[in-house]
């Protein structure tokens, strides 16, 4: 139909359009949400509670609970994503069963927050009557995290050599020395790697905290396990219902910003940490 | 005189103290057969080198000796392997205790992510020693595989920036260090350069002197400078065995003669 020059070029036409759309729409909302964020960032907006239902004052008790509640659900994911990932590698000899937990992993991945929220609000909230609590949030989150954190782990113990085993084997160590001493050690990258970006993904969720884990005005630090936190995101969604008032839809895209900011630094301690766990566990 | 019988003549004029003793043993991976029928001894001291062509089942012997294949999908054994007079494959065996017992070295040299002297003390984690226990340890094994002199000066230092060839010799010395009855080498030479090849040759023939060591090689000169006790395996199957002089000029099996003189197996 077309000479083999125009295919060539209509192909590569094609594919320069795809990567200008996908990286058109990620610096319009970056450039949004920066160039609008940054007139409401402050020292005073950062460090302050918020007054009037957020349209005046500052985001410093969303910022802590955002941070709180996720720090923890990775504190809670990542021994169990590790367990789960050593169980799959070193003892799961079957590799039908291999699959079939990989299959879930992935299916759990899908699974849309919402339905996570709803989980936490039937099993926590109403069955074991917590009440409103951060920590009952933070399992949630850690839930949501857990096949992110697992499969990245998973997949940094597929990359090591099968001679590590051998060759630990042939010494004398036993199943649980060796995943200790040498295929945790070497698979460390993954898992941290996963976890920071399960918590960069986490910290911006709101369907699955709304309900089970947050204030939308008055929370303060927690006392306990049972109380609830204010968070970023729940806080743009309570800002965003009052747009009308342009103090509220102007610390709407502050709190945007600051959590864009928490996202980017956790994907960029991930990436980091990468690089360094990966030249580590390979020294 | 039968093939069965010529070699049960051979193997116990050339075999008078055991290590490994084996009886109609064989190996199986799911419907595969890779060996079957093996009657052999080892003897107690000295170089043991198993040859045949590639797929004739040495490493799979070598491995079995040591349990090393023991989560390999479908393995199944038949017969009886002893170690020492101990059936290696009856339900008391303690597989960990057993390889560390048995040292083993493989064809490509896999250091451990650590210091020169971490790598020695490798399979001694868990056991209390001091710090001088610890160096004793290390410059004995060190020495042991020939390696001491190099390293010495750097023993903190990372084992990969050694050269394939000591990282070689570092393999050795950490199964040295667990003080082992025995040394499976499967193609230890294979990855490394001639001069290393060797070093590594006169090792096991230093080492051969105190607790029996059994290796595989593709390579019949090297069989024929280090080996005191050959095993010529084809096909699964244990051709013939018997001392080095023996298996190089006296063979008076042709299928042995073709494959040690002119390198040719047509099974």
């Amino acid at each position: 139909m077309f000479s083999r020059a125009t295919n060539e070029h209509i192909f590569a036409a094609a594919t320069r359009i795809a990567l200008f759309i996908s990286v058109s729409i990620l610096a319009f909302l970056l450039g949004a949400i920066i160039l609008r964020g940054i007139q409401a960032i402050s020292l005073d907006f950062l460090f302050t509670p918020s007054r009037s239902f957020g349209s005046s004052g500052g985001i410093a008790y969303q910022i802590l609970g955002s941070l709180l509640i996720v720090l923890t659900a990775g504190i809670i994911a990542a021994p169990i994503a590790l367990g789960a990932s050593v169980y799959r590698s070193e003892y799961m000899k079957s590799q039908r069963a291999r699959r079939v937990f990989d299959l879930m992993l992935y299916g759990l991945n899908g699974v849309p927050s919402i339905i996570f929220g709803l989980f936490g609000l039937i099993l926590f909230v109403n069955i074991f009557g917590t009440g409103l609590s951060w920590f009952v949030g933070a399992i949630i989150l850690a839930t949501m995290m857990l096949p992110t954190a697992t499969l990245a782990t998973v997949n940094a113990m597929r990359g090591i050599d099968k001679s590590y085993r051998e060759n630990a084997f042939a010494l004398g160590l036993t199943r649980e020395q060796t995943a200790l001493r040498i295929i945790i050690p070497q698979s460390l990258h993954g898992l941290v790697t996963g976890v920071l970006i399960g918590l960069a993904r986490a910290i911006g969720e709101t369907a699955p905290i709304m309900f089970i884990a947050t204030a939308f005005s008055g929370a303060t630090v927690p006392a306990s396990l049972h109380e609830p936190v204010a968070t970023l995101p729940t806080h743009i969604l309570a800002l965003a219902q009052q747009a009308a008032d342009p103090a509220a839809l102007k610390n709407a895209w502050g709190a945007s910003f600051t959590l864009i900011a928490l996202v980017a630094l956790f994907s960029l301690a991930a990436f980091f940490a990468r690089a360094r766990l990966t030249a580590y566990s390979r020294r | 005189m039968s093939t069965a019988q010529h070699l049960q003549l051979v193997t116990d004029t050339a075999v008078q103290e055991t290590s490994v003793s084996m009886d109609d043993f064989g190996v199986w991976f799911g419907d595969s057969c890779i060996i079957s029928g093996v009657t052999a001894k080892l003897p107690a001291r000295g170089v043991s080198v198993l040859v045949g062509p590639s797929g004739a089942g040495k490493s799979t012997l070598l491995r079995a000796i040591n349990r090393i294949s023991d989560d390999t999908a479908g393995l199944a054994i038949k017969g009886s392997l002893s170690f020492q007079t101990e059936d290696i494959y009856a339900g008391c065996c303690d597989v960990t205790e057993l390889r560390a017992r048995i040292g083993m070295v493989f064809q490509k040299p896999c250091v451990f992510p650590r210091s020169i002297a971490q790598n020695v003390l490798f399979g001694l984690r868990g056991v209390k020693l001091t710090q001088a226990q610890k160096r004793d340890i290390v410059e004995s094994a060190l020495r042991s595989a020939a390696l001491w002199d190099d390293v010495h000066a750097r023993l903190g230092e990372r084992a990969d920036t050694l050269s394939l060839g000591q990282q070689q010799r570092l393999c050795i010395a950490r199964a040295l260090a667990l003080k082992p009855d025995m040394l499976l080498m499967d193609e230890p030479t294979a990855s490394v350069d001639p001069v290393s090849a060797r070093t590594i040759e006169a090792l096991m023939r230093d080492l051969g002197k105190t607790i029996p060591v059994l290796t595989v090689t593709h390579n019949l000169a090297q069989a024929k400078r280090v080996a005191d006790y050959v095993m010529f395996l084809c096909d699964g199957q244990l051709v013939e065995a018997g001392a080095k002089d023996h298996m190089f000029s006296k063979s008076a099996l042709e299928k042995t003669q073709t494959y040690l003189c002119e390198e040719f197996c047509d099974c």
